[in-house]
């Protein structure tokens, strides 16, 4: 009896060590298993559709994304390991969605009132793009610096954030993300960002909505399911509702995780169930 | 959707004379069966899947794929095959609804 139970401490440690990739591979369907080893899956069409934007898309100026950044993303190798941070040109903390959607109406010429181009940015463009952007930085490690005081403003709201209890339901994301990290909540495993390095594989396919998923609809969702968003919770308004695109906590919370699972190897995109 | 239709391939970049290698590619479609309801108006959406895929290889026919409503969304596919000498691999793919697509790309044997 003894000797069982030392065996599945020992199993339980392997997988703390190996990882989330561990984890997620080990609650994947079998299917999708086998999909993730052959190497190629649906998020990798994102991935040649932002590369098409990347090179083709036309703003009002005439300019394209490769125009600055170079053919192929060349010079932006490396960038998205080190990303949410503070930019000096728009005076803000930033995530990948957020800077691409600045890089647009500041140097391509798109009108940031236009809510046309903010909808079509948001359902065509954001995904596809950002994906590509950060498959560039694949196999690098993730290496985000607090260093701006912005910056550190930022993260000292994205830690309140992650552990203070709020909304209807009275959670916080430390509850599964901390406390009950390694557990199980229906089916899937609880990754830990800090011992996982949980923030390697994301933006990802998740194969349940059939739809790829950055980091900002990730978070943006979670509010949604489990907190309500609001701490004072009205029916009518706050009820299962998204906080807005970009709003200045979910960009907070992003930076404390990438932070925390700082050292990780990039895989964009990945592949969840 | 501008979306739908869209597709990438994958093969080995060095193949040698007369080896055996995959052809893997991913197609971006719904794959509706037609027997799905729309959840807010309560009717039924109409089938659109995709129903043959053709592949060619330097205009000779490789190989025919016959799919149905069964498949999941944004398939994947893959083919065994052989070649002989560098050439283009087209292949060709179409839905229900008069869809048609086609893509190339070169394959180097060595």
């Amino acid at each position: 009896m003894k000797k069982r139970t030392f065996l599945a401490l020992g199993v339980f440690a392997g997988g703390a060590v190996l990882g989330t990739l561990a984890i997620a591979k080990e609650q994947l369907p079998e299917h999708l298993r086998e999909l993730l080893e052959l190497g190629m899956h649906p998020g990798h069409v994102f991935v040649d559709e932002g590369r098409d934007y990347y090179h083709n898309l036309k703003g009002p100026n005439g300019k394209t994304c490769a125009t600055c950044h170079g053919q192929d993303g060349s010079k932006l190798v490396g960038a998205y390991a080190k990303m949410p941070r503070y930019y000096k040109d728009i005076d803000k903390v930033a995530d990948i969605d957020l800077r691409i959607l600045s890089c647009m109406t500041k140097y391509m010429g798109f009108d940031p009132k236009d809510k046309k181009f903010k909808k079509k940015y948001l359902k065509t463009y954001r995904i596809p793009l950002s994906t590509y952007v950060a498959s560039l930085s694949n196999g690098m490690k993730i290496n985000v610096k607090i260093e701006h005081p912005k910056e550190k403003e930022m993260y000292e709201l994205g830690k309140k954030v992650w552990f203070t209890r709020a909304g209807a339901r009275e959670f916080s994301c430390a509850m599964c993300h901390t406390v009950l990290a390694g557990k199980r909540i229906r089916l899937q495993g609880l990754p830990n960002p800090v011992r996982d390095k949980s923030y390697n594989h994301w933006p990802a396919y998740r194969f349940g909505s059939d739809r790829m998923w950055t980091m900002e609809d990730r978070v943006r969702s979670c509010f949604k399911a489990y907190f309500l968003f609001t701490k004072r919770w009205d029916e009518k308004k706050d009820w299962v509702k998204k906080p807005p695109p970009f709003v200045k906590e979910v960009i907070a919370v992003e930076l404390y995780m990438k932070h925390a699972s700082n050292g990780g190897v990039i895989e964009v995109p990945g592949l969840l169930r | 959707m501008a979306r739908i239709g869209r597709a990438i391939v994958r093969v080995p970049r060095r193949i040698s004379k007369g080896q055996v290698f995959k052809v893997q590619m991913v197609i971006t479609h719904p794959m509706e069966t037609g027997l799905r309801k729309d959840k807010k108006t309560g009717k039924l959406i109409p089938a659109h899947y995709l129903t043959r895929i053709e592949f060619l290889f330097n205009g000779k026919k490789v190989t025919t794929i016959h799919s149905g409503p069964g498949i999941s969304k944004n398939p994947y596919f893959a083919i065994m095959m052989k070649a002989a000498e560098s050439g283009t691999l087209t292949i060709k793919y179409e839905d229900n609804k008069g869809g048609k697509w086609e893509k190339s790309l070169k394959v180097s044997v060595a």
